[in-house]
């Protein structure tokens, strides 16, 4: 006798099932990458940057959301746990994380973004859904999905893409959609050299589940495939005249894949209008439970966002503190974020700066210099202590202790 | 050696005026981001009690709000966990209760259905970071009927009027060297010092307390303190244990101002949050982070999640998601959660409760020795 396995879980149908790309190592972040993958990368005084893409599931009211991750994994295995942070420890459906896994016929890693989904085509099939959104999980911006999900029933579309609006002369960085009138795309350049449009893929994809695990399937038999989204299974859709739709979004939405965009994103929540980008609409995160911070007597701040735990002695200027930070007497801090439980010892100066959690610096030390146009961002790696009265030139990665 | 835990929500509130009067005990807030009961919660969750019942008598809707399924403190579990338990009776008994007493006569079912073998009550008053099993290994090894948690600390005259004290001779000869001999209830007459202060926390066999239980119906008994303590304290064993960790009693308005300033000592925060290794935990609220502006010139204060300061703040705890607004001077002032303070104002030696809105250019100065309370969602 067969058992069905929805049987067991008792699982219903939904209408839209959300998968999230979180596998990616994110290179280009270099030593913030060595030990977690870029979604668990902090962000923001108190999330991660997989926050904002879950949040925004829950928010939309999509609650069966997998999370399909490969690189380092464990932290971010652990951080999602059972969603129960994001609301989405469910009875029916929730979060659950999809690895690479062993199948009686051998096992493989994922090899690409669309072969992710493909080897979790049972996990989606569960649902039974008519709709699945393929979402990364390394973008900072918030969005309500379900507004998308409207556009693409509206246009009875196959796929909708979202995309968004970038200045015509970067556009050649992006994949292009090349739309007309109604919306409909007829073309998709990746990175094209002279852009016909300035509207960017963002990565963001609505499918009707029928079309997209008919591709997915037939994607995967193609050996010169390289069972990619953007490279491989729009463009074969496109070529085989499915009903494709682009759906442009006007908020705030940041790529964080390099040092300098992570730097700049965070820097941005310091800006009086992303203020005002959905104030209502939370971003949820895995908390750590500390008392409200204490700023001492010598402690002052301008412009900056300081989360719980903190304890401020020193300045700190248009910067971003993450909980349990301990800023000590003297200190100047300015332009930096400086992430969990990291100290910094008395009169050292941290400048243009990342310094990632539970790093331990010492006092009269100059980490970075005045952030001008010709300086690098300075990085100090997890875990990492430097001495006293050590200088970190602007623009170095520090991955291992420095004694002072 | 598993142990229930059993929370009275609501006893003192007279004692804390205004503070009470939409709230219970339980409710208030302290520290930036925290409510009493979450101390005590927190206190039975990291002493390894998974079942806990929170015996309320009214104004409990907020409360049951704040606990919810218990999972923010994890006491939201299928062995055990928290329970809310509203007034109820029958027949004779229905109605409110009287005393701590009565109230345990109401859940006598909810108590020996309960399969732990010793039961942990605590009131809300008490803030402190103690670790229940070691009330509990002393309760053992003293072979004493009822353990009572004290704290020996300097009060003044105020504060003994509304407190609980107790001898515990102190003879080298006596073989109970821990048994308490008097008790003290709300002694006003007394006019300042150091004592074995209680800490309304108290620790007993259920077996106990199903027979305490069972005798008071009998005989109309309805208060622990009045009615056992203190009537039979020459007839049971009844035990001090000191706790000698921080300890603050929140009893009347100006204890309140003073421990949350208090809160802004390194020492005593660390006391309390951090060196025991046991946290605190509270409702998460998913906040953003306090955001400083331009104007921000803050000293010597502890400031909440989701706060936006561009004012002046000095010697002050400023609870979640308060704004202050530019050229606006706080000082020496507690301003509870979602408070907005307009520009060019100036506050001192001021309690704004929950939700007070003080529009632009308001000057609001009381002293150090007469406080200005402010009641909650006031506009000024």
């Amino acid at each position: 006798m067969v058992t069905n396995i929805n049987n067991i879980l008792n699982t219903k149908k939904k209408e839209c099932v959300a998968m999230i790309l979180a596998g990616g190592q994110g290179s280009r972040l270099y030593v913030l990458t060595s030990k977690i993958a870029k979604p668990a990368v902090p962000f923001g005084g108190k999330y991660r940057i997989i926050d904002y893409t879950v949040s925004n599931c829950v928010n939309s009211g999509f609650d069966t959301v997998g999370v399909l991750t490969q690189y380092q994994p464990l932290l971010l295995n652990e951080y999602i746990g059972n969603g129960q942070p994001w609301d989405l420890d469910r009875l029916e459906g929730g979060v659950t994380i999809l690895p690479p896994y062993q199948k009686n016929f051998g096992y493989d890693w994922y090899t690409g973004t669309a072969n992710a989904v493909y080897q979790n085509l049972h996990y989606v099939e569960r649902f039974d859904p008519d709709y699945v959104i393929v979402l990364g999980g390394d973008h900072i911006y918030k969005m309500d999905y379900s507004l998308m999900l409207e556009y693409h029933k509206e246009k009875n579309a196959d796929c909708t893409i979202a995309v968004i609006d970038v200045p015509i002369e970067e556009a050649s960085r992006f994949g292009i959609m090349n739309i007309n009138d109604d919306g409909s795309i007829y073309e998709f350049e990746e990175k094209p050299k002279i852009p016909k449009s300035n509207k960017a893929s963002m990565g963001l994809y609505i499918f009707n589940w029928d079309k997209l695990r008919k591709f997915l399937i037939e994607d995967n038999e193609d050996a010169e495939s390289s069972k990619d989204f953007g490279k491989n299974i729009i463009p074969k859709m496109l070529a085989a005249g499915e009903r494709m739709f682009a759906y442009s979004f006007r908020g705030y939405w940041r790529d964080v894949g390099t040092i300098e965009s992570l730097w700049q994103a965070n820097m941005d929540l310091l800006d009086e209008d992303f203020k005002n980008d959905l104030p209502d609409w939370k971003i949820y995160s895995r908390t750590t439970g500390k008392p409200p911070h204490y700023i001492g007597a010598t402690g002052s701040m301008k412009n900056s966002i300081i989360s719980e735990g903190c304890e401020i002695y020193g300045f700190v200027e248009h910067s971003i503190i993450f909980p349990g930070v301990k800023i000590n007497e003297g200190c100047y801090v300015k332009d930096s974020i400086i992430m969990a439980n990291s100290v910094i010892g008395a009169n050292t100066s941290v400048e243009y700066s990342i310094i990632d959690e539970n790093a331990e610096i010492g006092s009269n030390s100059k980490i970075g210099e005045k952030r001008t146009e010709a300086t690098g961002i300075t990085v100090v790696a997890k875990d990492i202590k430097i001495g006293g009265g050590v200088t970190v030139n602007p623009g170095d990665m520090i991955d291992g202790d420095i004694v002072g | 050696m598993q142990a229930l835990g059993i929370v009275f929500s609501d006893i003192h509130e007279w004692d804390v005026g205004a503070l009470t009067t939409n709230r219970t005990v339980a409710a208030i807030p302290f520290a930036g981001r925290y409510w009493l009961i979450d101390f005590v919660l927190s206190n039975m969750i990291n002493s390894g009690i998974h079942k806990v019942g929170v015996i309320t008598k009214s104004n409990y809707q907020p409360l049951m709000e704040h606990i919810g399924s218990g999972k923010d403190w994890d006491l939201s579990r299928k062995n055990g966990g928290i329970a809310i338990l509203p007034p109820y009776g029958e027949d004779s008994r229905a109605g409110l209760y009287r005393g701590r007493l009565d109230a345990l006569t109401r859940i006598a079912n909810y108590i020996s259905n309960s399969p732990q073998e010793f039961v942990v009550m605590s009131d809300c008053d008490m803030i402190c970071n103690i670790n229940y099993k070691n009330v509990i290994d002393f309760h053992i090894k003293s072979g004493a009927d009822i353990t009572a948690v004290y704290n020996e600390h300097y009060i003044d005259k105020e504060s003994a009027a509304h407190s609980t004290l107790y001898t515990i001779p102190e003879d080298s000869s006596n073989h109970n060297p821990d048994r308490i001999t008097e008790v003290y209830i709300e002694p006003w007459y007394v006019e300042g010092g150091t004592f074995k202060v209680s800490m309304n926390t108290w620790v007993m066999r259920k077996d106990y307390m199903l027979n305490m239980i069972a005798n008071s119906i009998a005989t109309g008994k309805t208060h622990l303190v009045r009615d056992i303590l203190l009537a039979e304290v020459d007839n049971i064993n009844i035990a001090g244990y000191e706790h000698k960790g921080y300890c603050a009693h929140i009893n009347s308005i100006n204890n309140y101002f003073k421990y949350n300033i208090e809160m802004l000592d390194n020492n005593k925060r660390n006391e309390l949050f951090y060196n025991t290794g046991r946290n605190v935990y509270t409702k998460v609220r998913d906040s953003e982070p306090a955001r400083y502006g331009e104007n921000a010139n803050v000293r010597n204060s502890l400031v909440a999640d989701a706060c936006i300061i561009d004012g002046t703040v000095e010697n002050s705890v400023i609870f979640r998601g308060v704004k202050v607004s530019k050229n606006s001077v706080v000082k020496n002032c507690v301003v509870m959660q979602d408070g907005i303070i307009g520009e060019d104002c100036n506050l001192e030696w001021i309690i704004a409760d929950k939700g007070v809105i003080i529009t632009d250019g308001k000057k609001l100065t009381a002293d150090k020795e007469y406080l200005m309370y402010i009641t909650k969602n006031k506009r000024i």
